[in-house]
């Protein structure tokens, strides 16, 4: 029989459980969601890197090494591979042999191309809707495309290592035999080798490697940037999640903790009745502990199956950011364990605590709800007196029940501080292409000419000088530019908008919040071309937040450099320039340079366009079980009231009024939360980027934040209020006389 | 014509039943005076009271109190109908539990445009001296009495009780009564008094007794007794 009564409470009191249930369930659903595509995407990338054999160098040399020996004196695998750059139209594949140990190719759709076939990468094969089976013509001989191939150190498919972009519409790379290959490429100039293994000394193994066989190229795979932009977009991405999916479940189930155990409390009558009756502690502990069993089983369970099954078309979209096959799909058990159990473990003690807290008193005091006897003995507040009464009743509102309106206060910090960042960082984004490639970069192209020059050809272009340096243990790379006085292609201003020429040393915003720099302070920076150590000294800091950059008057650069007087290395244009090819190193348009920024800006743009979602509908949630908690524990004071013939906006405001003070509190500390730790967390999160983003909370900000959680808390309030309308005070006098 | 009530019914449906609490009442009452309705336990005396207090609708039938037809009001002039008129007093109290004494009847006080002082209605209810102190900490006689002060601050009109002894012993129950006869007699309230006890009826200007949802007496009583000398 007793079984019967939680599922009639919950039927009863379906829309406040409702709000309990469906918190329960967004927590589970956004753990294991999130879980589930940073552990997809990382556990597919792991196995793809494994079964490829990801190389952990490679090095290009002028003569054949000797494989066996070379792998038998340094323990290491090695393989060599040659390439050969198809290049039609305006477009360029890559085709490769397939090797056999080390980056080995890996067919995601078809198979291995056997004899007059192709494997052909994804991406390329996309962008220009070519499919497994279609035939393809190769300097007039024919190929099939046998399947769609990845290779491990072509995750982020760039031509050369100087590209900011993969283009894959004019560039991308293929497998072939050998012997295919050989038709195409007889002979090459230098000989490519890829290695597994990790190396003792790294400058003996270049060392001994160029006496013998000519080294041209050493690249390690933390320095390969075909390798390692994926692995920083996913690191960066990677602790966002976490602590996202984390605080939602923390603060969700600090919620349910003291919902149910205050839930439990409101029916000190019923219990108090049973126990009345003659049921024992067991039978009362057991029935009502269906209510979290209830509450977990239609909550928590769906919500993390829901976050499974949702999860792929987020895994998908998650993973589109980064060239990864995703072959597996993955059951996260320690993630799912963890979103169902942790809600679940708190609802049962919130409940068993409240149980227990009843079940010690006597039945008369539990019957009579007793546990308000200390609530009026600690809290007489008599400072409260010199309000109003409606005042003073609000005010004890919230004051006899602190834990209810802390949970309120920490959801709407952390809604405030998520908000936050999703707005100042939608702002920061898109600020900063305007402002940036608008305002400050006022070139359109940038042209770095193969060695110095003396004589300027070009009157349209503005010469400039850069070189990069190495800081730190971490080796931050840093490039400085020499500019042209009163340069008209590069506008560095101050915090106010006041254009700054450069004297000594001017540093971009971006690289002053990464290596925490100020006016004034020394650094020393070791120049990659001559392996020299420079310091520099930051004389001013620039309102600039792309670039790992700092900028000096070209004059005095090429001075300190050793640089003849005029000499510069490259030349801003608005205009595109006629210079010839083989005089170019690089060339570099605005236009790829915003796109490379959105590029590598995107999953972290999205990120925040998450959680600013995220975090309105958690703080509407909050604040609707919140409130439907303080209308259920006083249903009959409020029916009281109503009855003496006050209005329902007014019992509203009575009763739910503190609600506003405690909102108010949370949005002012989620502004001091904000404004402690973004830089922190943007530091974290930003220190693999070469730009920063003004993170600071403005007038306009505030008010876009205030605006969107005052929405959330009105449309709760809205429904809290209708709960209070709802109250039928014959109903509850009837109730109380039985 | 204080109140008036005509062709008054209501009922219920519980489950497949139909029970009828009120069956066509007319009546109608002075300012002023202490009226007693007296039935045993589902008379229908809590319905009438409630559909007085405007916080229950009939099926049928129209009550006007003081000029305005309660039955045709609509939730906020109800609400504003029971702010301005009326004070109730039940049998079970109905104290908020995490005010004070004072705070209690500071809470109609609120409400009312020219109400008493609180000060005087605790003095006249002899709880002034416990002012502070919190429901739980009074028996059930003192609450009963906040809740008449409560009930008084706000100088109703009419006052509705309903079987405001009924939780109370018999020495209680008396000094309630005796609150509720001063009440009436110093600021003219108009008393409507649902009990079961008919020995209280004794001190009522007229009795109203109710069986089964029907008016069977509508008797004057010319010569009230003082409370103190009821007796049961």
């Amino acid at each position: 029989m007793l079984k019967k009564i939680p599922l009639r409470i919950i039927w009863r009191n379906k829309s406040q459980f409702f709000g309990i249930i469906l918190l329960t369930f967004l927590a589970a659903l956004a753990y294991v969601l999130f879980n589930l595509l940073v552990t997809e995407v990382n556990i597919n990338y792991r196995s793809f890197i494994k079964r490829t054999n990801q190389e952990d160098f490679h090095f290009i040399t002028t003569k054949p090494v000797d494989i066996d020996q070379v792998e038998h004196q340094y323990g290491i695998q090695l393989e060599e591979r040659r390439s050969w750059d198809y290049v039609f139209d305006d477009k360029t594949i890559r085709f490769f042999e397939i090797s056999s140990k080390i980056n080995k190719p890996d067919i995601t759709k078809g198979k291995l191309p056997s004899l007059g076939e192709i494997a052909i990468d994804f991406n390329f094969a996309q962008a220009n809707k070519l499919e497994v089976g279609d035939p393809i013509k190769i300097r007039n001989k024919h190929f099939k495309i046998s399947g769609i191939v990845y290779l491990p150190d072509y995750v982020y498919a760039i031509k050369n290592e100087q590209d900011i972009l993969p283009d894959p519409r004019r560039f991308g790379f293929g497998v072939m035999n050998l012997s295919d290959l050989k038709r195409f490429q007889l002979a090459s100039p230098y000989y490519f080798y890829m290695a597994k293994g990790k190396l003792k000394d790294v400058e003996v193994f270049k060392e001994d490697i160029n006496s013998k066989y000519g080294i041209l190229t050493y690249l390690e795979r933390d320095e390969n940037l075909r390798i390692i932009t994926t692995e920083i977009k996913m690191k960066n991405a990677e602790p966002m999640t976490y602590v996202l999916s984390g605080v939602i479940l923390v603060i969700s189930t600090i919620l349910l903790f003291v919902v149910l155990r205050r839930l439990i409390a409101s029916m000190h009558a019923e219990i108090g009745t049973l126990y009345a009756l003659g049921y024992d502690g067991v039978n009362i502990i057991k029935t009502y502990l269906q209510f979290p069993l209830i509450i977990w089983f239609v909550g928590s369970l769906p919500g993390a199956i829901t976050g499974y099954y949702l999860s792929e078309p987020y895994v998908k979209f998650y993973a589109s950011f980064f060239s990864i096959p995703m072959t597996q799909k993955i059951l996260p058990l320690q993630g799912i364990i963890v979103g169902i159990l942790t809600p679940a473990v708190f609802m049962f003690a919130a409940c068993y605590l409240a149980l227990r807290d009843l079940l010690r008193r006597s039945v008369v005091e539990v019957i009579r709800g007793e546990a308000e006897k200390e609530f009026g003995k600690k809290f007489r507040m008599a400072f409260l007196d010199h309000f109003s009464f409606k005042t003073r009743l609000m005010l004890k509102q919230g004051l006899l029940h602190p834990s209810r309106e802390l949970v309120l206060i920490l959801g709407v910090i952390f809604s405030t501080f998520l908000l936050f960042y999703a707005v100042t960082g939608y702002t920061g984004f898109s600020g900063l292409v305007d402002k940036t490639y608008k305002e400050t970069l006022r070139y359109n192209y940038m042209y770095l000419l193969q060695g110095y020059q003396a004589d300027n050809k070009y009157f349209k272009g503005e010469p400039f000088t850069i070189m990069t340096f190495e800081y730190g243990k971490e080796k931050t790379k840093v490039s400085i530019f020499g500019l042209k006085k009163n340069s008209q292609m590069i506008f560095l201003e101050d915090e106010k908008g006041k254009r700054i020429e450069p004297k000594g040393m001017v540093v971009a915003k971006s690289l002053a919040d990464k290596l925490d720099l100020k006016v004034g302070d020394e650094i020393e920076l070791k120049s990659i071309t001559t392996g020299k150590e420079e310091t520099f000294k930051v004389e001013r800091i620039a309102d600039l937040y792309v670039g790992n950059n700092g900028y000096m008057n070209l004059e005095d650069f090429n001075r300190k450099m050793g640089l003849p007087e005029n000499s510069y290395l490259g030349l801003f244009s608005k205009k595109s320039l006629p210079i010839p090819e083989e005089k170019i190193l690089l060339k570099i348009t605005k236009q790829d340079l915003i796109k490379a920024f959105k590029n590598s800006s995107e999953t972290i743009n999205e990120m925040i366009q998450i959680m600013g979602f995220i975090s309105f509908f958690l703080s509407l949630t909050i604040i609707y079980v919140l409130s439907s908690l303080t209308i259920t524990e006083n249903k009959k004071p409020l029916a009281l009231f109503k009855i003496l013939g006050y209005y329902e906006p007014e019992l509203s405001t009575t009763f739910l009024g503190f609600s506003n003070i405690s909102f108010i509190i949370g949005f002012f500390l989620g502004i001091q939360v904000y404004n402690r730790f973004v830089r922190y967390v943007f530091k974290e999160l930003l220190k693999n980027y070469d730009f920063s983003l003004k993170m600071d909370v403005g007038l306009k900000e505030g008010l876009i934040v205030f605006l969107f959680l005052t929405l959330a808390f009105a449309i709760s309030k809205y429904l809290g209020r209708r709960k209070i309308y709802a109250i039928s005070p014959a109903v509850i006098l009837k109730e109380q006389m039985e | 014509m204080f109140i008036e009530i005509r062709a008054l019914s209501k009922s219920y449906q519980v489950g497949a039943t139909k029970i009828y609490a009120l069956r066509g009442l007319s009546f109608d009452l002075d300012e002023g005076k202490f009226y007693v309705v007296l039935g045993p336990s589902g008379s229908g005396k809590t319905t009438l009271l409630n559909i007085l207090g405007g916080i229950d609708k009939p099926d049928l039938g129209r009550v006007i109190v003081g000029g305005e037809n309660v039955t045709a009001l609509n939730s906020k002039a109800l609400t504003n109908y029971r702010r301005r008129k009326l004070g109730f007093v039940f049998q079970f109290y109905n104290l908020v539990n995490s005010l004070t004494v004072l705070e209690n009847v500071l809470s109609t006080k609120y409400l009312a445009q020219d109400g008493l002082e609180p000060r005087e209605v605790l003095e006249t209810v002899g709880m002034w001296e416990h002012k502070d102190k919190f429901p739980f900490e009074l028996s059930g006689g003192e609450q009963q009495r906040v809740a008449i002060a409560r009930a008084v601050v706000k100088n109703p009109a009419l006052m509705l009780c309903d079987e405001p002894t009924g939780a109370l012993d018999y020495e209680n129950a008396k000094v309630v009564l005796k609150l509720l006869e001063n009440v009436n007699k110093k600021y003219e309230t108009t008393i409507i008094l649902a009990t079961h006890n008919t020995a209280i009826s004794r001190m009522s200007h007229k009795i109203l007794r109710l069986r089964s949802g029907e008016l069977v007496e509508y008797a004057d009583n010319p010569l009230p007794i003082p409370a103190e000398e009821v007796i049961w």
